[in-house]
């Protein structure tokens, strides 16, 4: 497999009437690298991810993937490109079982024809039987091989999340966003996390990683930025920029409130 | 009595398609399109014209018939509903342009057709069942027979095929449809067709045992909108329940009061159903049916 393409913001700016969310950002995510996004709430990271995966349109500036402007596309599109995200709030399909979720994400990537979907031909019920498989690989992966079977919308808290981190990442993606996945995981859960974000990142699937919990961003991220107000006020490896004396005033030092919240 | 039973539950059964096509629009795009029952009447009056006017032989005939209802269902979304729904525009905009587009449907078919009723041959000639002395035409059985079928077929395909998770997932989010892949505009196209198709098909079949005119597609568009409601909005089984309920009650005003007051007594079942059970008969959602 060769190595995914870069995933580039330059100069990205979005406001919601008066309030500009996001100034100016630009940004390069290396590829097979995770990169941490902090700050404080408020700060834009969530409307940067909802930019890069074409929720919003930005006003000005242009986000790049490979050859692809991001900005022209739509959601859909751009899930197809191969950037999954997840939502803040843990987001199942209700009404559909655990697999179903995983089950549709897989199905948009190696999609048999119409035609063939009404005709149930032979190599399309290969291809249902051989999603199947994979989504329940998957699922044991994460720890839902018990639950295949359940209602998405009936999982606990901790397990959705989980769900829908196998949904992002059944879909065979090479850049994964997740937004604030560890909010409301236990310790073991956060763990948990934690190492299959590094099989990711072993994998060569670039990660941006949106989150409140200091220490758990810093020990999994090979780079960090730090935006305050829509602005990236910082930008580095972890060390660097945990001793930027900007990023402590402006975020560092409300962390304990941060966690807290 | 048995005879009305079986009009009653056959024109039910076209009621309860009607009112699939309005769960599926609904649940998939969030749309109210009123325009559901004028396929029904698109596609019986065009079937009638492929056959008695451009002779062609029944079953072509019937298939070109139920092929008008589907372009109509794909014309309606690409002109007028997408480009609205791409602008966001209010739920309320959408709705009445489906209502101005069933009402364009059935005002070209007066201006091509004329104001007459005209039905349609049998689908199964001489066939007709025997119950103690009641003779019942033939083609009520083929159009509950159909329903059922269809009904069942459309049912497994949702719950079945990707296609149909895929349709399931845009209807509950939107969004996180997207966000794997799925483009809900081509859901949504898919959707009309499938639903048109349904319509137009029920207006194929119940012609023969009926008849059909430019008029009837407000009626169907009416009833199978009560129906989807009474069976609780959404919901496969419960477009069914709603739709025989209907018919049936339907068919004994019909006959034993006065065919005048079919509609006050749709509503006011209707009125009486939401004031005990807002949700429906049903009421389940609408992926478990």
């Amino acid at each position: 497999m060769s190595a995914p393409p870069e995933l580039k913001l330059h100069g990205v700016t979005k406001r919601f009437g008066g309030i500009v969310a996001v100034t100016d950002v630009s940004m390069a995510l290396t590829a097979g690298s995770v990169t941490g996004l902090i700050g404080p709430n408020g700060a834009g990271k969530s409307t940067l991810i909802n930019l890069v995966s074409g929720f919003r349109r930005p006003d000005t500036g242009r986000i790049m993937f490979a050859d692809h402007d991001l900005t022209r596309l739509d959601p859909s599109a751009i899930a197809r490109l191969g950037i999954s995200r997840t939502f803040q709030q843990a987001a199942p399909l209700v009404g559909l079982s655990v697999i179903e979720n995983v089950m549709v994400g897989l199905h948009t990537r190696y999609r048999s024809g119409l035609g063939s979907i009404v005709l149930r031909s032979p190599a399309m019920r290969r291809e249902a039987r051989a999603n199947a498989q994979t989504a329940y690989a998957l699922l044991e992966q994460f720890g839902l091989a018990a639950d295949v079977h359940a209602e998405a919308s009936d999982l606990p808290f901790g397990k959705l999340r989980f769900l829908e981190l196998a949904r992002a990442i059944g879909m065979q993606p090479q850049v994964v966003l997740l937004d604030e996945p560890a909010a409301g995981l236990n310790r073991v859960e956060t763990d948990r996390l934690a190492a299959l974000i590094r099989v990711l990142r072993d994998r060569g699937i670039t990660v941006l990683l949106v989150d409140h919990d200091v220490p758990f961003v810093f020990g999994l991220c090979d780079q960090v930025v730090v935006m305050n107000f829509g602005s990236v006020i910082a930008a580095g490896k972890p060390d660097d920029v945990y001793g930027n004396p900007a990023v402590r005033e402006a975020y560092l030092g409300g962390e304990d409130q941060e966690a807290a919240a | 009595m048995t005879l009305i039973l079986a009009i009653g539950v056959a024109t039910g059964c076209v009621y309860a398609l009607v009112a699939v096509g309005y769960s599926l629009i609904y649940r998939t795009t969030g749309v109210v399109n009123f325009a559901q029952g004028s396929y029904v009447m698109a596609g019986g009056f065009s079937t009638y014209w492929f056959y008695e006017i451009a002779r062609l032989r029944y079953p072509i005939a019937i298939l070109c018939g139920v092929g008008v209802s589907t372009l109509l269902g794909l014309l309606l979304w690409t002109v007028v509903v997408l480009p609205l729904w791409r602008r966001r525009s209010p739920s309320y905009v959408v709705l009445l342009e489906t209502i101005v587009f069933g009402a364009i449907v059935g005002t070209s078919a007066l201006l091509l057709l004329g104001p007459l009723p005209q039905t349609l041959p049998p689908w199964l000639p001489g066939f007709a069942m025997e119950f103690g002395s009641n003779r019942i035409d033939g083609q009520y059985v083929v159009v509950i027979i159909a329903t059922i079928l269809l009904m069942l077929g459309f049912s497994a395909i949702l719950r079945f095929t990707s296609l149909g998770r895929s349709m399931r997932a845009c209807a509950a989010s939107r969004d996180v449809a997207q966000l794997l892949g799925i483009s809900p505009e081509r859901i949504g196209a898919l959707a009309f067709a499938a639903t048109a198709a349904l319509g137009g098909l029920g207006g194929a079949m119940i012609t023969p045992a009926q008849f059909t005119s430019a008029d009837i597609g407000l009626s169907y568009g009416v009833f199978g909108f009560v129906a989807a409601v009474l069976g609780g909005f959404g919901s496969l089984s419960g477009a069914l329940v709603g739709g025989l309920i209907l018919g049936i009650v339907n068919a004994f005003v019909g006959r034993y009061i006065s065919s005048s007051y079919q509609t006050v007594l749709a509503f006011g079942l209707l009125l009486a159903l939401l004031t005990l059970r807002p949700q429906g008969l049903v009421g389940k959602d609408w992926e478990e049916a």
